[in-house]
């Protein structure tokens, strides 16, 4: 078809634009746990516990965490500890971490979450009585979605280890709460 | 060797003609992508140089987001860290919808060169795919993700995961993603040299002949329905009414026979027409499952305007349907390069679904409003428009296979029920298997190879 050229320098009126509303964005709204998704998160602890002889006593702690999700209800995570001097004798800690993560309500504002993670634990690295361990923490999170991207996270677990810190084979247990921030892509 | 073809220029759904005016008119804006192998190999071997006889667009490509009012530019050079990083810069998406797509698509490029079967994933569409995968779904509004579709005319239709996957694996490098366009009419610069060198060798061309019917014997056709053709291809005035399966001219049937083999490219939208009273054949297993084969109808606008308009180098795409990208062929066509008289010669594409009851004239007016509101474009009608050319693929011989998510389960190899019988075109499934030129050219090579290997085995 070869139009008019001059009929073109006057615009014809046209229906509406039958797919106007799919070049509309809409508003970036979704939450939640995803397939796939990348979620850095970083949280401060309060710990309660004992290492062998040592304590019980309470302690502060952090950590950061690094999980890539695989289906939307299994992500793989690898998480850094660490934690201040506590009181009553108990040795401050770095602990690297790895394990899976089931979450029970993901694409939801509210999301669960279990694991469990292995790996390394130091006690008291720069101290006479430095000592290495393996580690295994069982735990579980709560997270709430503030936006798409955003999250608050509470976050339980047990920290458990078999060390020579003081006395051969002495139990490092440590119950450990902490709150924090995560985001999620 | 006979070759039966129902237009007067060669290509079929990638042929080119020339208006009474010269005005070079194509089917449709066609490119050339870099990982195609099988295309240029056979333009060679007909003394073809695609070097000289294409183009480069520079390896960029430009997204118009309606969300944001601007267009952004994309590069698929410099290797994959380089295009990734360039797609960091990518100002058309907030920073965080570019990580999660950006995440999404790492994720897709790793499944596609994993080495596994990518048709597992063609019962769903893209768009759900990458949902799936953790796309938020929001993303799938953007043009940049729309663009997956707008390629290969499927929008407003989705799309095959597989095809999109398969997609990705073939374009995953830079040399691989490169689009290059003919420096002319596709017909003149590489099909009309293979037309001729295939005559060297011995064959007869016969344009303007449309196949109606198979005759068959047993497991064997042994004569076709022919007839002449009315003239074909979109310089050919529009006829009002229904569209006919055949552009056949009454009282010119006749039979061809005569021959041990048959290559047939006959598209699905006029296979299924052929043989109508043929019962038995159509409800064979083979024959019924074609009918679930769809097309789509593709449209097609050149305008030629004085002044240059739109300054981006390669495709501009994202704008609204029914022809959503556009691209300023003036640098790349020879014949326009250096006339100073002409600025710019705009090639608008897409698909007719949801316009269907739209004229011309209001397709023409709505696409060129469209893309003169935004200023990163230009005012077309401003630039003075001296030539528009628009028309419709609509008819069963032009319309262009939907690679729509489940369609692999209804596509045929190169081999049939009959012996003698071997499908060939961009639908049927071959080793590049995607609808493209590269893809009907493989399932040509391989459909003569099944031809050879029947002619050993007798």
């Amino acid at each position: 078809m070869f139009a008019a050229v001059a009929g073109l320098l006057l615009a014809t009126t046209y229906p509406p634009d039958p797919f106007a509303a799919d070049y509309q964005v809409p508003k970036l709204r979704e939450v939640g746990t995803t397939a796939g998704q990348v979620r850095l998160m970083g949280t401060g602890a309060v710990m309660y516990g004992a290492d062998g002889p040592l304590g019980p006593s309470l302690g502060l702690g952090g950590s950061g965490t690094f999980e890539l999700m695989t289906f939307a209800f299994l992500g793989f995570r690898t998480t850094v500890e660490a934690t201040v001097p506590p009181s009553g004798g108990v040795p401050w800690m770095v602990a690297a971490r790895t394990g899976p993560c089931l979450h029970l309500l993901p694409y939801h504002r509210v999301d669960l979450s279990a694991y469990i993670e292995g790996g390394a634990a130091g006690f008291g690295l720069f101290g006479r009585a430095a000592a290495a361990a393996p580690m295994v923490t069982p735990g579980g999170s709560l997270d709430i979605w503030l936006d798409p991207v955003l999250f608050l996270r509470f976050d339980g677990h047990i920290d458990w280890s078999v060390n020579n810190f003081g006395s051969a084979g002495q139990t490092y247990v440590q119950v450990v709460g902490g709150i924090g921030l995560g985001v999620g892509f | 060797m006979r070759i039966v073809d129902l237009a007067s220029a060669l290509g079929g759904k990638a042929s080119s003609y020339r208006a009474s005016d010269g005005l070079l008119v194509e089917h449709g804006w066609h490119m050339v992508v870099g990982f195609y192998k099988n295309l240029p190999d056979l333009a060679r071997r007909a003394g073809v140089d695609p070097e000289r006889a294409l183009v480069s667009l520079g390896g960029v490509g430009h997204g118009y987001e309606p969300s944001h009012g601007g267009i952004f530019t994309t590069n698929s050079r410099g290797g994959r860290a380089e295009v990734a990083a360039n797609f960091n810069r990518y100002g058309g998406l907030p920073f965080e919808d570019r990580v999660n797509f950006g995440r999404v698509m790492a994720e897709a490029f790793a499944v596609a060169l994993s080495g596994e079967d990518l048709t597992r994933h063609d019962d769903i569409c893209f768009d759900s795919w990458a949902v799936e995968h953790g796309l938020r779904r929001h993303i799938t509004h953007y043009s940049i993700f729309r663009f997956l579709r707008l390629a290969y005319f499927n929008y407003p239709e989705q799309m095959s995961a597989y095809h999109m996957l398969e997609t990705m694996r073939r374009m995953s490098t830079s040399e691989g993603a490169e689009i290059y366009v003919a420096r002319g009419g596709t017909s003149e610069v590489l099909w009309n040299p293979i037309g001729d060198y295939v005559r060297r060798l011995g064959a007869q061309i016969l344009p303007r002949t449309v196949v109606t019917d198979w005759i068959y014997d047993g497991d064997r056709i042994t004569g076709l329905r022919i007839a002449d053709a009315f003239e074909t291809g979109p310089v050919v005035p529009a006829r009002t009414g229904p569209r006919p399966a055949f552009p056949a001219i009454l009282g010119t049937e006749r039979t061809q026979d005569g021959f041990d083999y048959i290559v047939s490219t006959v598209p699905p939208p006029v296979l299924v027409a052929m043989n109508p009273d043929d019962t038995r054949m159509w409800q064979s297993p083979f024959f019924r499952r074609l009918h679930n084969l769809r097309s789509v109808c593709t449209v097609s606008l050149t305008v030629t305007t004085a002044r240059r308009v739109n300054t981006f180098p390669g495709p501009v795409h994202g704008f609204p349907s029914p022809l959503n990208f556009a691209v300023d062929m003036k640098p790349y066509w020879s014949e326009f390069a250096s006339r100073d008289d002409v600025g710019s010669v705009l090639v608008f594409g897409g698909q007719e679904t949801g316009f269907e009851g739209w004229t011309d004239s209001q397709i023409v007016d709505f696409t060129i409003d469209n893309f003169s509101r935004v200023p990163a474009f230009g005012d077309i009608r401003a630039a003075g428009i001296t030539k528009v050319e628009f028309h419709r693929n609509g008819k069963p011989w032009e319309r262009l296979f939907l690679c729509e998510p489940g369609v692999q389960q209804f596509r045929p190899g190169v081999r049939t029920p009959f012996k003698n019988l071997f499908f060939a075109g961009d639908w049927v499934r071959n080793d590049v298997s995607i609808v493209t030129m590269e893809g009907a050219v493989t399932s040509g090579m391989e459909a003569a190879d099944a031809v050879l290997d029947a002619a050993a085995a007798r």
